[in-house]
Order: structure tokens, then C-alpha cells, then sequence
């Protein structure tokens, strides 16, 4: 005979309990699926329940799981020593999750973006065409200026009211400052990333998106009557707004704007001058 | 060392340091870390939801009625393999083989309707390669899968020795651990349905060009 102190078996639950326990986890599981079944909302009037969902979702679904573990499973009335055991794996597996969830909203929810940044090259060519490219870019851009101060000029006091003097606006075409261009290029290859997917020659050889080599000429085309400027800069700013057809490697939904998302509007505009440059 | 071995062969009582039997304690451990593992992959599946660069996206494809019923097939399971340990403990030889060969059926039966669904995505052309969410989807549910084929091949085990009248009050200990198992990968299930049909079942793709 099995012994039941050995096992830690304490007292069995009937068959008519065993039922109760059963009945309840099928009525759990309707309301769980009337909750998100959206096509039975006119019948259910549930929809209500939208902004709160996820929590009751949750909570039911923690109902079910404890309910199996301790009367199926046993633990409410075996040996405290097994419940340490497995709850102690659970909790270590909440953590991990937790930890997993947290670092990825800690990047901004976009991990992609992060791992291309801080890429480990496992090809050595790679690495050292990665390490050429990045030296090449550092020669040519000068120390980062502050963009703000030269572009926007500070409000004329007029009367005591402040007044804000007219700032010339950038050319459309590109007028080609050397300094901007610099630190676009090193945006380019370097926090911007766009080498990673964008080619252009002598720069960049990535294969995913358009090459960019020519840009410079073919922006104002793209799109009419946008300008260059413009087509370039919600290229970068929201790409998803328009996609040119007839461009090879032109992929709608591919580049997305929480891929540029943590670019800074300087920079963006130091982008736009290399890329206008590119003819 | 070798004396516990024998004491356990023979049906008797080997010595443990905690009085809880080593092979009840060891499938609660594994459990407890099967719970990791399970874990870290839902974990990856949240974390990369909504990162797929291509369709197809949970919306087109996930059947949450269909994953219902399935849903509740192996609850029911649950439910058999309770009484089948309960059989096993009254003695009843023919329960024990009823209940035992109805869970591993309904066990069967929730692969049948994985299995459907995996061909049915992949037709739809979401494969393990395809995308961020097929292969989150793909690993997490395949290995789930895979845990209940294993418990399908032990209870049929089970069920084969059942036919030969090894299985009894003496022995129902080896029927308990399969139930803990088998429940395991219920609870499993309950957490993987909520999270990957019930909430995230409805998540889009980016929106649309233009």
C-alpha cells in the first residue's frame, strides 16, 4: 500500500466536488470568450467591459490556473513542501517574464532598433568593413554644433511684446552646408543606422531598402508637388505616409516610424541635408 | 545508495530526508521548472508582439472559437484524469482504464485540432520562418504541443498496464505523477490561450499606406 504520509496525501475531494471544480472552470472559460468575442457584443452588451479587459482576462485566467493546481493537482491538501517547490519555479518564471517585458518597454518597445545599433559582428569582413565605414564618417564630421542656434534666431523684443523674427526658411533644393552634411553622414552609419538596410555608394551597401545614391536628384520626383526636402523628411519622419512605386526594394511597411522614432528633429534635418546631397 | 534502489524495486519504503517520496518531489521540481521554460518563451512571444516586418498578423489568422472548443477538450481531459487517479485509488479496474484511455483520447483529440490549425496558418502562409509572430507562435504552442504528446504516450503506457492489472491502490502512485503532468500541461494551456488568443488573438498589422 502506497503510504500516505510518504506520498503527503492529505484528504481526497469527492466526485461530486471534483464536478463543482470542473463546472466551475467551463463557466470561467464561456465568460472568458463572451468577454472578447467581439460578434456576440449586440447580444452580449459586454463591450462595455473594453477598457478593463485585459485585468479581468487575467484574473480569471489566474481563478482557472489556481483552481486546477490545488484541487486537480492536489496541493491544497498535500505536503507544504511541494507547493514551495513549484511555486518557487513559478515565481522565478514570473521574474524572468517580468524582466524580459520590462527591458523591452525600457527601449522603447522596438528591440530591433537597439540590436542594430549595438550589432556584434561575428563576420570578421563584416566587422571590418563595419569598423572602415564608421572611421571614414568620424574623419569627415567635424564635432557635433548645436543646429538650434544656427538655423532659429532668438524673438525681437518690440513694445514688450515679444515678437518672433522672421527665420529664413531652408532652401528646398538643399543649398549643400558642409558642416550639416558631415554630421548626417555620421548619423547615417552611425546611431541612425540606415546603412543597415539603405545603400549608397562608397558609404553604405545595406540591401533591405532603396538605395539612397542618387536621392538627391530623384527626391523632388517622387512625389509631386512635394519638394525634396519634404519627400525625404517624411520618408524619415513617417515613412509609412507613402511609399514611391516603380523604386526597387521600395517595400511598404517595411521601415516604420518607431524605427527613426528616437532621432531628434537636429538630426533628422542634418539627415535630410547629406541625403539632399547625394545626386 | 544501491540499498534505496532495491527497497524501491521491491515496494518498499525507501528513506527520504524530507518523508515525501523522491519520484512525487521530482516531478514537482521539474515542474516548477518546466513553469521557466514556459515562461521565457511566452515572455519572448509579448515581448516581440507587434514587431513582425511582414503578414501574415495575428488578426488574419487565429480562430479563437475554434481554440474554444479545443480549449475545452483539454479541461475535460483534466477532469477524466482526476478520475482515473480516483479509480485507481477505489480500486476499479475498469474505471481506471475508461478514464485513462478517455483522457489520452481528449488529448488526442486538442493535437488533432493543433495540428489543424498549424496547416491551416501554414496555408495562409505563416510558417516558423515567415515572420516575428510565426516564430513565437510556432515554438511556443509547438513545444506545448509537444509536452502533450509526450503525456498522451505516457498514459497510453499507463493504460497498457492497466489491461495487464498493474495498476492499483499499491500502485497509485504512478498514476498520480502522470496526472500532475498531465494537469501541468492543462494550466499551460490556460495561459497560453488567454494570452495568445484571447488578448493578443486580435493584433493588427501596421496601418495601411497612405
Amino acid at each position: 500500500m502506497t503510504n500516505s504520509h510518504e506520498t503527503g496525501q492529505g484528504r481526497h475531494p469527492t466526485f461530486q466536488q471534483y464536478v463543482t471544480v470542473a463546472t466551475f472552470l467551463f463557466i470561467i472559460t464561456i465568460i472568458e470568450f463572451l468577454i472578447i468575442y467581439k460578434p456576440l457584443f449586440p447580444v452580449t452588451r459586454l463591450d462595455a467591459l473594453e477598457p478593463v479587459k485585459i485585468p479581468f482576462l487575467g484574473i480569471l485566467s489566474t481563478i482557472k490556473f489556481a483552481a486546477v493546481i490545488m484541487f486537480y493537482m492536489h496541493l491544497k491538501f498535500d505536503h507544504k513542501l511541494f507547493s514551495v517547490v513549484f511555486l518557487a519555479g513559478l515565481a522565478l518564471a514570473l521574474a524572468v517574464a517580468i524582466a524580459v517585458l520590462g527591458l523591452s518597454a525600457a527601449l522603447g518597445g522596438d528591440p530591433r532598433a537597439y540590436a542594430e545599433e549595438n550589432r556584434v559582428y561575428y563576420d570578421k569582413q563584416a566587422a571590418g568593413e563595419a569598423r572602415e565605414l564608421a572611421a571614414a564618417a568620424k574623419e569627415l564630421a567635424p564635432p557635433p554644433t548645436i543646429i538650434a542656434a544656427a538655423v532659429t534666431q532668438p524673438p525681437a523684443v518690440e513694445d514688450g511684446k515679444a515678437t518672433a523674427a522672421p527665420v529664413a526658411p531652408p532652401p528646398a533644393s538643399g543649398s549643400g552646408n558642409a558642416e550639416l552634411v558631415a554630421q548626417g553622414q555620421a548619423l547615417f552609419t552611425g546611431k541612425g543606422a540606415c546603412l543597415a538596410c539603405h545603400a549608397i555608394e562608397g558609404i553604405a551597401a545595406g540591401l533591405v531598402g532603396p538605395d539612397l545614391s542618387r536621392i538627391g536628384s530623384d527626391a523632388a520626383t517622387r512625389n509631386t508637388p512635394q519638394t525634396a526636402r519634404e519627400y525625404i523628411a517624411q520618408s524619415i519622419r513617417q515613412p509609412e505616409t507613402f511609399v514611391a512605386t516603380g523604386v526597387e526594394r521600395a517595400i511598404p511597411g517595411l521601415m516604420t516610424s518607431a524605427i527613426t522614432a528616437s532621432l531628434s528633429d537636429a538630426e533628422v534635418d542634418a539627415l535630410v541635408e547629406f541625403l539632399l546631397a547625394q545626386k | 545508495m544501491a540499498h534505496a534502489a532495491e527497497a524501491a524495486l521491491h515496494g518498499e519504503h525507501e528513506a527520504t530526508t524530507t518523508g515525501l517520496n523522491h519520484r512525487k518531489m521530482l516531478m514537482w521540481l521539474f515542474l516548477g521548472s518546466d513553469c521557466m521554460f514556459f515562461g521565457s518563451l511566452i515572455a519572448t512571444y509579448m515581448v516581440y508582439r507587434g514587431q513582425s516586418l511582414t503578414g501574415p498578423y495575428p488578426v488574419d489568422i487565429i480562430n479563437v472559437p475554434v481554440t474554444t472548443i479545443s480549449t475545452f477538450v483539454l479541461l475535460c481531459s483534466s477532469f477524466a484524469m482526476v478520475q482515473a487517479l480516483a479509480a485507481t485509488n477505489r480500486n476499479d479496474q475498469r474505471g481506471i482504464r475508461i478514464w485513462l484511455l478517455a483522457t489520452a483520447l481528449m488529448g488526442s483529440v486538442f493535437i488533432g485540432f493543433q495540428a489543424y490549425e498549424f496547416n491551416a496558418f501554414k496555408n495562409e502562409g505563416l510558417t516558423l520562418g515567415q515572420n516575428l509572430f510565426g516564430a513565437t507562435f510556432f515554438t511556443l504552442t509547438g513545444f506545448h504541443g509537444a509536452h502533450v504528446t509526450a503525456g498522451i504516450i505516457w498514459l497510453l503506457g499507463l493504460f497498457v498496464w492497466g489491461l495487464r492489472g498493474r495498476l492499483g491502490p499499491a500502485t497509485s502512485l504512478d498514476v498520480e505523477i502522470a496526472a500532475l503532468y498531465w494537469h501541468f500541461v492543462d494550466i499551460v494551456w490556460i495561459v497560453i490561450f488567454t494570452l495568445l488568443y484571447l488578448i493578443a488573438g486580435f493584433d493588427p498589422g501596421p496601418p495601411p499606406i497612405g
